[in-house]
């Protein structure tokens, strides 16, 4: 895309003004390295195609982790007003409410530095993960039609984690809306067998400790300090919720031409959220959510298994769960429009809530600092907890970035690692890996994603969030 | 019939941030889409070792060529992930505008003989793309991964 069609409107925040199509600006969140970045790519050209959809609020929005998807791009973030906006798969992803858990460990490192490869190789025996690979949890479809409807709630009903769980989670682990009836045999058939497995490619466990802390109160309301072991479970829907999606795609483009919503890209599908085929996407959808809320619910318990086996029975094996954001979701939130508080459809795709101080939906614990975001870089560098802000709240429809982002497409970063042993480059910087995959390595290594350091400072700089520590990882294992 | 063959010449990748986008040459539209299929279960398996011992009829629809292989390569992908097959030969029996058939063959999944390399999400619209020009037919396709 041109350069020349952003104008910068803040300190790390740019807009492409509305013209042909666009109903709204396009708005992206960059430093000023990162904003070229994004211009070799076509996320902002995907940002200006959503800001042509009708009933967009505002604007489109781009977070500093954005990169080129398929409909919306990475780094999405839209709302549209109930009445006359539209519900778009493509503004959701494949793989809906794929996120991020972090759990923290009373243990320090010091004290737990020889048993961190044990550890990982206690939670690859115990954890499902790689392609196609089933769950270690028994489920049939009267279960998984419940579990649909009540998401981590199940699983904790099942014993399956604890209820004090629930609070830490995004929409306490379960959106109210989903509807069994309108779920596919097929994706029924897909979701029966995976409950409690990580899948493939990007999705990981990590061991990591807090390795520094930029603001120490608020760390302490987030229960976190230097040295402190943590654990964190990125993984989504799995098969569900893919075919979730792909069934809705069809049916979306049939209801796009029905109610003439003229759409620049074939994966930007919709209807109006009030029509027949926007309520059946968003039971579905919202199904599918549960299904992830469950799927991550479930692994926190084999991590909990896990620890235990490790470091024995007692307060050395627990694990408190931090937070759990989703980064792929549309979700029915209240914001500020216009100085009017207003319920509006808010699509986040690779973009995570960051509601800030005060705000109702944050845990009671947390609600004097804003909600913890949950930032986890590639495997080889770092990540961060930042906490949501009131700028957030009043530019991006409370949300922030999602991850570090992909800056390599996988087959050059195949290409790089060719001839290279990556797990012992890792190893040799302290970092213990194991994957199902060789290809799943290369392609994940460090080099291939852009620094999230730069990201979280891009953040920053517009004020959308704030760093509060920063996790090193210890031990990683991918499908 | 295309069967499945390490780096075939007719298969492309288009380099992609996130995903993956393979490109296909073919004289004909059964081939083209025959070679999709190959290029699909060469992103997810090794092709070493995939025999073909068992046969299975599938049948997708569309309301245009561009769903109806959209729908092929989903349909593929399904029963790769949920029936837990690999697929060695592709024929296309029947293809028009809205409809194909399509007979495959392969086998079971069996990871001491079969390596799988990667899990494509889903067969997305994005970038898609297919031509026909001057006796050539031309297809392109991203995967979600």
């Amino acid at each position: 895309m041109e350069r020349a069609l952003l104008q910068q409107i803040g300190e790390g925040v740019w807009e492409i003004p509305a013209h042909g199509a666009m109903r709204v600006p396009a708005r992206l969140y960059a430093t000023d390295e990162l904003i070229d970045k994004a211009c070799e790519d076509n996320a902002p050209e995907q940002a200006m195609n959503v800001a042509s959809l009708p009933g967009i609020i505002d604007a489109a929005l781009a977070m500093p982790d954005m990169h080129w998807g398929y409909g919306f791009p990475i780094g999405g973030v839209a709302a549209f007003d109930c009445d006359e906006g539209i519900v778009s798969p493509g503004g959701v992803g494949y793989d809906i409410n794929c996120g991020v858990r972090l759990m923290a460990s009373p243990l320090q490192l010091d004290d737990t530095a020889s048993h961190i490869r044990k550890l990982l190789n206690q939670l690859y025996d115990n954890v499902p993960s790689g392609v196609g690979v089933g769950g270690s949890i028994y489920t049939d479809e009267r279960e998984l039609t419940q579990l649909l409807l009540d998401g981590a709630r199940w699983a904790v009903r099942k014993g399956y984690g604890v209820k004090a769980d629930l609070e830490c989670i995004e929409e306490s682990g379960r959106l109210s809306g989903a509807n069994p009836d309108v779920v596919s045999a097929r994706a029924m058939k897909r979701g029966v067998g995976q409950i409690g497995t990580l899948g493939a490619g990007n999705h990981f466990l990590e061991v990591g400790c807090v390795d520094e802390v930029f603001d120490a109160e608020a760390a302490a309301a987030f229960g976190l300090a230097k040295g402190q072991l943590t654990v964190m479970i990125h993984c989504g829907s799995r098969g569900f919720g893919h075919q979730v999606c792909d069934d809705a795609l069809p049916l979306m483009g049939k209801a796009a031409s029905k109610y003439r919503i003229e759409l620049p890209d074939r994966q930007l599908a919709c209807a109006p959220i009030q029509s027949p085929e926007g309520q059946t996407y968003l039971g579905a959808m919202q199904a599918a959510v549960n299904y992830a809320f469950a799927n991550r619910q479930v692994i926190a318990h084999l991590m909990r298994k896990s620890f235990k086996k490790v470091f024995g029975g007692g307060r050395n094996s627990d694990l408190r769960t931090v937070y759990e954001v989703a980064h792929n979701i549309a979700k029915f939130e209240n914001h500020l429009v216009d100085g009017v508080e207003k319920r509006v459809c808010v699509h986040r795709k690779g973009a995570t809530r960051a509601f800030g101080p005060n705000h109702p939906d944050v845990p009671k614990a947390y609600r004097a600092v804003g909600q913890p975001v949950l930032v986890p870089g590639d495997m080889g560098t770092c990540s961060y907890v930042l906490a949501g802000t009131d700028e957030a709240m009043r530019q991006t429809f409370g949300s922030c970035c999602h991850g570090a982002g992909r800056a390599m497409s996988r087959h050059k970063a195949q290409r790089k690692a060719k001839g290279r042993d990556i797990a012992a480059e890792m190893a040799e910087d302290g970092i213990l890996l194991r994957a199902r995959s060789n290809r799943t390595i290369g392609e994940e290594m460090s080099e291939a994603y852009k620094d999230v350091s730069q990201v979280v400072d891009a953040c920053e700089l517009s004020g959308i969030a704030r760093k509060i520590v920063r996790l090193r990882p210890l031990a990683c294992m991918k499908g | 019939m295309t069967r499945l063959s390490e780096n075939p010449e007719w298969l492309g990748h288009v380099d992609h941030t996130a995903d993956e986008c393979i490109e296909v040459r073919a004289d004909s539209a059964e081939a083209l889409f025959e070679r999709l299929a190959v290029g699909y279960m060469l992103v997810v398996a090794d092709p070493n070792g995939i025999e073909s011992r068992q046969s299975w009829q599938v049948q997708v629809e569309a309301e245009d060529q561009e769903g109806l292989l959209v729908r092929w390569l989903s349909e593929l992908n399904f029963l790769h992930q949920c029936e837990h097959l690999v697929f060695s030969e592709f024929i296309v029996t029947a293809l028009s505008e809205t409809e194909l058939r399509a007979e495959v063959k392969g086998e079971p999944i069996d990871l001491d003989r079969h390596e799988i390399l990667a899990e494509v999400k889903a067969v997305t619209f994005h970038h898609l793309r297919l031509t026909h020009a001057a006796g050539e037919w031309r297809g392109r396709v991203l995967f979600d991964m």
